[in-house]
């Protein structure tokens, strides 16, 4: 696990994913800093005391599944690709405590990311908008976030594993990340036709849903209430409960493990395969 | 104590519909260097991968110190060490990190892991360079990093598939020494090799794959005896001619002739010294003899016989 995050220090990952994490965050806030339009004043300070949810919540749609990713995919590929994996392997350790420091070393990685843009977008909220409301349920609302993660962590760690090489599992997961996003939209436009909820719920079973949405939902259940925030809402509104998403979640993330350990169990160690 | 170190018996590997292993079976026994010999693609890498649980095998059984290693790796492994063939290493570590890593995962306490990887550090030559990464090092340097960390956990058998690879040669004679002082030590070590005089220096068993099937195996001076029963004649004549050749392929005594430029290797049917009649028949023939030794066979050219034969030791 610590060596897992020594990996990634030493790549210089950690200190890309600082650099991104603080933009990604910033760049919001400047926005609605800029803007001086009445309109969009207006619009702004309904929700200027719960800014910190922006903070919270606007990774969740993309960026926090594509760090989530980009970790998970080099995990176990990049001890393929530099041939390293052999040292590792034929030490006093079994393959199952070396895939769990694997995974374990990553999500925290990935969890870290995760909690730096949540502090940092609470930090933000206050400097811009002054004291906030509803903190005290921040952490739970970064908690159902954390877990959101383990979907696209485990579906880049399976894909890592398939292909070893860290390149293809990240575009694969990546491409599952988009086009999941993108069958969401034609779906939804699918029901609008037809009012046929059948759409509806094959949206929820796409991993952008539960991942998208499922912190949203636990805000809202917490304290936002009726306040909806509507672009903190990832995809066409559809309605879902919050263990109907965490069940999605867990499935996703069960079923990557299972095949990722089945796999590494049976086959060969490859050779370098750079 | 009489048990084996490493004992292999019918261990089949297949890559797709490839047969990498065929029926590979070899023993070492406790105490020897035991040099693996193959041709590129013979399936020394497969097999010492197999041994390591790195490749499955699709049939066999790997006892090391009589344990099934894909049952019990944790009781294996705190006693083999393994130097893979053209190592990398974490090059984001620094020497001293790697062999700290290593030495942590063996589960050596802080105080002995200091003295053991200066220690290691000395014995390859690399304690100059413990801070540089890894990353920035040389292909023999990281090579002898590798051996070193292959000794961290004081392994009873080290693995090493091509170890001189891309050693200069004064590390090449050094680590042959420091080879020979690990057995002293009661060690046991597996060698991959292709040069062959290195093996015939080191080992004191040997075994020859070829095409995934074992073609020899038994103590270094079983296989020079074996084959061309030990001896040959070398030959510089001034003019080589395939009349010579011939005539001296037809004699009783003679297995085989290699020709090399105006240098002819004789290869006898025994070990009785024919360096009289040689010389004699070569001056019927008319060749001038520029030089002439008798000498044993190499391991080299018992190796290419073994080739030849397809393993079977030609009766003497
Ligand atoms: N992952 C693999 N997939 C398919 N074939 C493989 C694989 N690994 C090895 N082989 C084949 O198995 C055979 C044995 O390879 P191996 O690496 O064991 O040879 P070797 O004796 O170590 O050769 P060298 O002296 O070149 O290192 C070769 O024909 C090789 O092409
Ligand atoms: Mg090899």
């Amino acid at each position: 696990m610590n060596y897992e995050w020594r990996r990634a220090i030493a790549r210089r990952k950690v200190l890309l994913l600082i650099i991104v994490t603080v933009l990604f965050e910033v760049a919001p806030f400047v926005v609605f800093t800029t803007l001086r339009e009445p309109t969009i004043q207006n619009f702004i300070r309904a929700f200027s005391d719960i800014a910190w949810l922006i903070g919270v919540l606007a990774p969740q749609g993309l960026f926090i599944h594509l760090t989530a990713l980009l970790i998970a995919a080099g995990a176990t590929a990049e001890e393929y690709e530099q041939g390293t994996v052999d040292m590792l392997l034929t030490k006093p350790l079994t393959r199952i405590e070396y895939m769990t420091g694997k995974f374990l070393g990553g999500f925290t990685l990935a969890g870290f990311v995760s909690l730096l843009l949540a502090l940092l977008g609470i930090f933000l909220a206050r400097v811009t908008f002054g004291p906030q409301q509803f903190l005290e349920y921040a952490p739970l609302v970064w908690l159902s976030s954390l877990y959101t993660l383990l979907l696209f962590y485990s579906v880049g760690f399976m894909l890592g594993e398939l292909y070893r090489r860290s390149g293809h599992a990240l575009i694969t997961g990546v491409s599952v990340l988009i086009s999941s996003v993108v069958l969401t939209g034609i779906l939804f436009f699918a029901f609008t036709l037809t009012q046929d909820k059948f759409y509806l719920s094959l949206t929820k079973v796409l991993p952008s849903w539960s991942t998208g949405n499922l912190p949203n939902m636990v805000a809202t259940e917490l304290f936002l209430k009726n306040r909806v925030i509507s672009f903190l809402q990832f995809g066409p509104p559809i309605e879902g409960t919050i263990p109907e998403a965490a069940a999605y979640v867990l499935v996703y993330a069960v079923a990557s493990i299972a095949i990722t350990v089945a796999r590494f169990l049976r086959s060969d160690i490859p050779r370098r395969t750079i | 104590m009489g048990e084996p170190v490493l004992e292999v018996d019918d261990l089949v590997k297949f890559y797709g519909d490839f047969k990498a292993l065929d029926h590979v079976a070899f023993k070492l026994e406790r105490g020897s260097i035991f040099g693996y010999l193959g041709q590129n693609g013979a399936g020394k890498t497969t097999t010492i991968r197999s041994i390591l649980g790195l490749a499955r095998p699709n049939g066999g059984r790997i006892r090391l110190f009589g344990i099934d290693p894909f049952k019990e790796p944790l009781r294996v492994f705190d006693h083999v060490g393994y130097s893979p063939e053209l190592p990398t290493l974490q090059g984001f570590m620094t020497a001293y990190q790697l062999l700290d890593f290593t030495a942590r995962q063996y589960g050596l306490t802080q105080q002995s892991r200091t003295t053991r990887i200066r220690e290691l550090l000395e014995l390859v030559g690399l304690l100059d360079h413990r801070d540089k990464k890894i990353g920035k090092y040389s292909k023999g340097m990281v090579q002898r990093l590798a051996i070193a960390q292959a000794l961290v956990n004081d392994p009873d058998l080290v693995i090493m598939d091509e170890p001189t690879l891309g050693l200069d040669p004064a590390a090449t004679v050094h680590f042959r020494d420091l080879f020979q002082n690990l057995i002293k030590d009661g060690k046991t070590l597996f060698i991959s090799s292709h040069l062959l005089d290195e093996v015939q220096r080191l080992a004191s068993h040997v075994a020859m794959i070829h095409r995934g099937h074992i073609v020899f195996q038994g103590s270094l001076n079983d296989v020079l005896s074996a084959f061309a029963g030990g001896s040959i004649i070398d030959i510089e004549v001034m003019n080589v001619s395939p009349t010579l050749v011939a005539a001296l392929r037809n004699l009783p005594y003679v297995r085989e002739v290699n020709v090399q430029g105006n240098r002819l290797a004789v290869h006898l049917t025994s070990d009785t010294d024919r360096r009289g009649e040689l010389t004699t028949f070569l001056f019927q023939q008319g060749a001038t003899i520029l030089s002439f030794t008798h000498r044993n066979l190499r391991l080299e050219e018992a190796y290419l016989q073994v080739l030849r034969t397809g393993g079977v030791a030609p009766a003497s």
